[in-house]
């Protein structure tokens, strides 16, 4: 039972009235000196009890009726089936919106929202007769049609219902009723009632508007809110998580913030919160100054990372009766320090005139901790190679047929090569059997300046510079280069202004290499001194790195999709859950132009996930899928009813409230009743006054 | 009615408690209830009282007539008259209950200011037809005595000593009735003024000693207004008079079953009267004392011309 002006209850202590008045009653006795006393005190001793009881039930009967006039005001009411006030119209054509939302998931320690309004939606349906029509529509932030048409196969939505699972996505009602009202449209004759049933988040009802003129459009068409519980359950949820540096590297501390907001009545104390990355134990806790109700406070934790690739991050707090929002998670890209390797001869005299020198310095400029090492080629080995993020060739007259098959190697498994030729021995480069493997051959050395051309440009690394407001190609000339004819399959980076390509690039099995037509001289060209040379080198670094997995962040529902190096096309895809033990499979790697593509369809559970290709190690993408925010605020609103095209008054005894029922007002019965204890107290005191 | 009119108008001014403390006052209303009871009385209600018949003896010349037998004069036709055992005067004894209980009056006077009015009254009647008068005012004990006397000029010393009295101490008439059975063994009148509230058996016991020496006894059951009608509302505390109990309740709770206890206990006494073949009087004090005292000898008289 509820009251829907409970105010009015504080009037309560008026119940204590007749007590008071019976004690001033009693108070000042008129004093009187009596002869015939033993008289007085037979008849006292014979009707003491009685007295005493009588005046018993005098009291109880008009605190009784003090209390009943007290709660007749404060408007009672008790909650009952929606329906069960009166049997629905038939025919009917009728469809049941049922909120999935992740704060249906909020319980009162017994059962959820969600059950309660899937039962309240049951019953519901129990009074469909056989002529009526019935369809479903979930409701989370968009429309989700089950049974999209109002159907007369009732059991059809019957089944639905029973299998209806909750959602961790936010609420919006609107696009469910729009759909909803728009079916019922369609449908044939009879009265049509768009059923809600919803835990009338706020956040729910903020299209309230737009589903006010909704249903004005439909004036034909009724709309029956069932509000699933009384009111949200007090909830504390983490609502922000991040991590500084945002590329963490491996063994470095980062520091982790992780906002707590407090959405209970109350102040809360000594909430704990802790850290984890991926499915470990924690690794740091720390337990919050007391949060005011409504207000937020933050947790700075630390997190180190033993191992590169794509990790996740899993904050949590002690779970609550939602505790959907108690747990939040962070795709994270640990990256190691980059290394570098610079193949070239060592040379006598001033090293600020070679090649390697301009190259390293550029490395320098844009790869902050990257460890740069210059080596000569002769001394190159495989595990040397495999240990670089990427190789820039200096010297190639250098490196003889050995050097280029470690350099073949190391490209075809995923390593990034870029090739620059050196002097007058660098032509055939590419036409030998060993360098075939490069995306082109040098030619002759041709003495002509040149300039690059600022149009054309589609490659990875030079497609952001087609702007030539903002990046001025043409200013960068050569005044000697090499003839470059690039091999099939090969794109070129830039060409000069005599459609010679500056350099050209292909994908080599897992890896890519580049090859450039020019010296990085600055007798060569000016290019190594223009502040450009950094970022075309940093260009390449970022070109060069073939692992381009992703992380990102969803929301509930959202698909995932990422592209993976096309030699893993048709690779089984495993998701693994920083919530769960094991990978799940959930496809395979699909073929995508040039590039194999994982896309992962309507991921609802929020949490931390990392995507495995088959048959490697390491994860190819993680994504996080967090909740809305606003979907932790479990306050509610007053749903809105709609009967005719207007809007009920609110409060008419029609809203659905509390344990999926509508509150029915006990006016009359409690007018019955006050006017029973009235009647009866005034029969009692008539019969013992006539008594006296 | 018109006797009990004018008695009723004169006693008002007099009755007050102060005034009834005065002998002067007391005196005055006995004096005004009497002459205004004998205004048109041709016989005292007290002549003619049970005297025993003794013997015949001739009529002579100047004997008075009442006392011919009528009988004997239609069998012989001679004339003879009825001569009695005793031919002396009357003697009233007058008890007057001055206990704790006599003391409560819901209106101005007490139940004792009553009592002591009708006594005076009844005193002066008597005293004013020659006839003699004894007073015995008592509680558990004697609290005062005046000895018989038919001097008229004594019914002073009457009043003077009646209104003096105050009420105190616990009732037992029952004492008072034997202690004038056992001190007058001469035929007598007790009329005795008490609210009775006592031990009803020794009441009829001590009523069985006077009438065992043929005394007449006469009942005035002395009863305030509200001890009949307990009119009370809203909270009271009742203190009792000659008992320590206290109570507090609310009076028309309790009206109809103290009425009833009341009632039968006036039911009682009436009956010990009846058995006894005394008088019982209620004396109502929301009455007049002219119109309690004028009924009962009105009565009285009616018995007598009916003998």
């Amino acid at each position: 039972m509820t009251f829907l002006a409970p105010w009015i209850l504080a009037a309560l202590p008026a119940v204590g009235v007749p007590v008071i008045i019976h004690l001033l009653n009693r108070g000042k006795p008129q004093p009187i000196r009596w002869a015939a006393m033993q008289f007085l005190l037979e008849s006292v001793h014979k009707n003491r009890r009685r007295l005493e009881l009588r005046d018993l039930i005098l009291l109880v009967l008009r605190a009784l009726v003090i209390l009943s006039l007290v709660l007749l005001f404060a408007r009672p009411a008790i909650w009952t089936l929606p329906g069960s006030s009166g049997l629905l119209p038939s025919p009917l054509s009728g469809m049941i919106v049922l909120d999935v939302s992740a704060s249906m998931a909020q319980s009162d320690g017994r059962r959820s929202r969600l059950e309660l309004a899937r039962d309240e939606a049951l019953k519901t349906l129990d009074q469909f007769s056989a002529d009526s029509l019935c369809g479903l529509i979930l409701a989370t932030d968009r429309a989700l049609p089950v049974v999209p048409r109002p159907s007369s196969n009732l059991e059809l939505v019957r089944d639905n219902l029973n299998a209806v699972r909750g959602t961790s996505s936010a609420t919006d009602l609107l696009p469910a009723l729009d759909r909803a009202f728009q079916e019922l449209d369609r449908s044939p004759g009879g009265k049509k009632i768009v059923f809600l049933y919803t835990d009338s988040q706020e956040s729910a009802w903020r299209e309230r508007p737009a589903i006010r003129d909704l249903a004005g459009k439909h004036p034909g068409t009724a709309l029956r809110s069932i509000q699933i519980g009384k009111a949200g359950e007090p909830n504390t949820a983490i609502t922000g998580l991040s991590i500084q540096p945002s590329a963490p590297t491996v063994g470095e501390p980062a520091k982790v913030r992780i906002d707590v907001s407090n959405y209970t009545e109350k102040t809360i104390d000594g909430l704990r919160v802790t850290l984890a990355a991926n499915r470990n134990k924690p690794q740091d806790e720390t337990t919050l100054p007391p949060i005011p109700a409504g207000k937020s406070a933050s947790a700075n934790l630390k997190i180190t990372f033993d191992a590169p690739g794509l990790q996740t991050l899993r904050a949590e707090i002690p779970q609550d009766l939602f505790p959907t929002d108690n747990l939040r998670s962070l795709a994270v890209r640990v990256g190691v320090p980059p290394k570098f390797l610079i193949l070239a001869e060592s040379r006598m005299g001033d090293h600020r005139t070679t090649p390697a020198y301009f190259v390293q310095t550029a490395l320098d400029a844009t790869q902050r901790g990257a460890e740069v090492r210059v080596l000569p080629p002769a001394q190159l080995t495989l595990a040397d190679a495999q240990a670089a993020s990427a190789i820039f060739v200096c010297s190639p007259a250098a490196s003889g047929d050995a050097q280029w098959t470690i350099l073949e190697k190391y490209v075809r498994g995923g390593g990034g090569v870029v090739v620059f030729p050196e002097g007058q021995s660098s032509a055939a480069l590419g036409a030998t059997p060993s360098t075939q493997w490069l995306p082109g051959t040098l030619g002759q050395r041709l003495a002509q300046p040149a300039s690059w051309v600022q149009s054309g440009l589609q490659h990875p690394v030079t497609a952001s510079w087609a702007d030539a407001n903002r990046t001025r190609l043409t200013n960068i000339s050569a005044d000697v280069r090499f003839e470059l004819s690039p091999h099939q399959g090969a794109s070129s980076l830039v060409k000069y202004s005599d459609d010679v390509p500056v350099a050209v690039s292909s994908e080599v099995g897992a890896g890519k290499v580049v090859l450039f037509g020019i010296e990085p001289v600055p007798n060569a060209t000016k290019l190594v001194l223009h502040p450009f040379f950094p970022i075309l080198v940093g260009g390449l670094v970022n070109y060069l790195a073939v692992e381009r997995a992703t992380t990102s962040t969803l929301r509930p529902g959202d698909s995932f999709s990422a592209s993976v190096p096309p030699a893993l096309i048709g690779s089984k895809v495993f998701l693994e859950s920083d919530r769960a033990d094991g990978r799940a499979e959930v496809g395979i790697v699909a073929a995508a132009e040039t590039e194999g593509r994982i896309k992962i369809p309507s991921i609802d559970n929020p949490g931390g996930y990392r995507v495995f290709v088959e048959g490697r190690e390491e994860s190819v993408a993680a994504f996080a899928v967090v909740l809305d925010s606003t979907e932790s605020v479990l306050t509610t609103a007053e749903p809105l009813e709609i009967e005719a095209g207007k809007e009920a008054a609110t409060g008419a005894g029609h809203t659905a409230v509390a344990g999926a029922k509508v509150p029915r007002e006990l006016w009359t019965i409690f007018s019955i009743l006050l006017l029973l204890l009235c009647v009866a107290e005034l029969a009692i005191a008539h019969r013992f006054t006539t008594a006296r | 009615m018109k006797l009990h009119a004018v008695a009723k108008e004169r006693e008002q001014p007099l009755f007050d408690p102060e005034a009834l403390a005065r002998a002067e006052s007391l005196g005055l209303m006995a004096r005004s209830i009497v002459e205004g009871y004998r205004v048109g009385a041709h016989r005292s209600p007290f002549q003619g009282f049970a005297l025993e018949f003794a013997q015949h003896r001739e009529y002579t010349a100047g004997d008075d007539l009442r006392h011919l037998d009528w009988k004997v004069l239609g069998k012989t036709d001679r004339y003879f008259l009825k001569q009695y055992e005793q031919d002396t005067n009357l003697v009233a004894w007058l008890l007057l209950d001055a206990s704790e209980s006599m003391d409560y009056g819901s209106a101005k006077i007490t139940k004792l200011h009553y009592a002591k009015a009708c006594a005076a009254t009844l005193a002066h009647a008597i005293l004013l037809q020659k006839d003699a008068v004894g007073l015995e005012v008592f509680d558990v004990g004697i609290r005062d005595q005046i000895e018989r006397t038919d001097n008229q000029g004594k019914i002073h010393e009457i009043l003077r000593r009646l209104a003096v009295i105050e009420a105190s101490g616990k009732t037992d008439v029952a004492a008072a009735m034997e202690r004038v059975a056992l001190a007058f063994r001469r035929r007598g009148i007790a009329v005795v003024f008490s609210d009775f509230f006592e031990d009803e058996d020794r009441l009829e016991h001590g009523i069985q000693r006077l009438r065992f020496l043929r005394h007449e006894v006469i009942l005035f059951h002395v009863l305030d207004h509200q001890e009949i009608a307990f009119e009370f509302r809203g909270s009271c505390r009742f203190k009792g008079l000659e008992t320590a109990s206290s109570i507090q309740l609310a009076p028309e709770d309790y009206r109809k079953d103290y009425l009833r206890a009341i009632g039968e206990f006036q039911a009682r006494i009436r009956r010990i009267a009846e058995r006894n073949a005394c008088h019982y009087v209620l004396a109502d004090t929301s009455h007049p004392v002219a119109e309690v005292l004028g009924g009962y000898l009105s009565l009285r008289l009616r018995m007598g011309r009916s003998r």
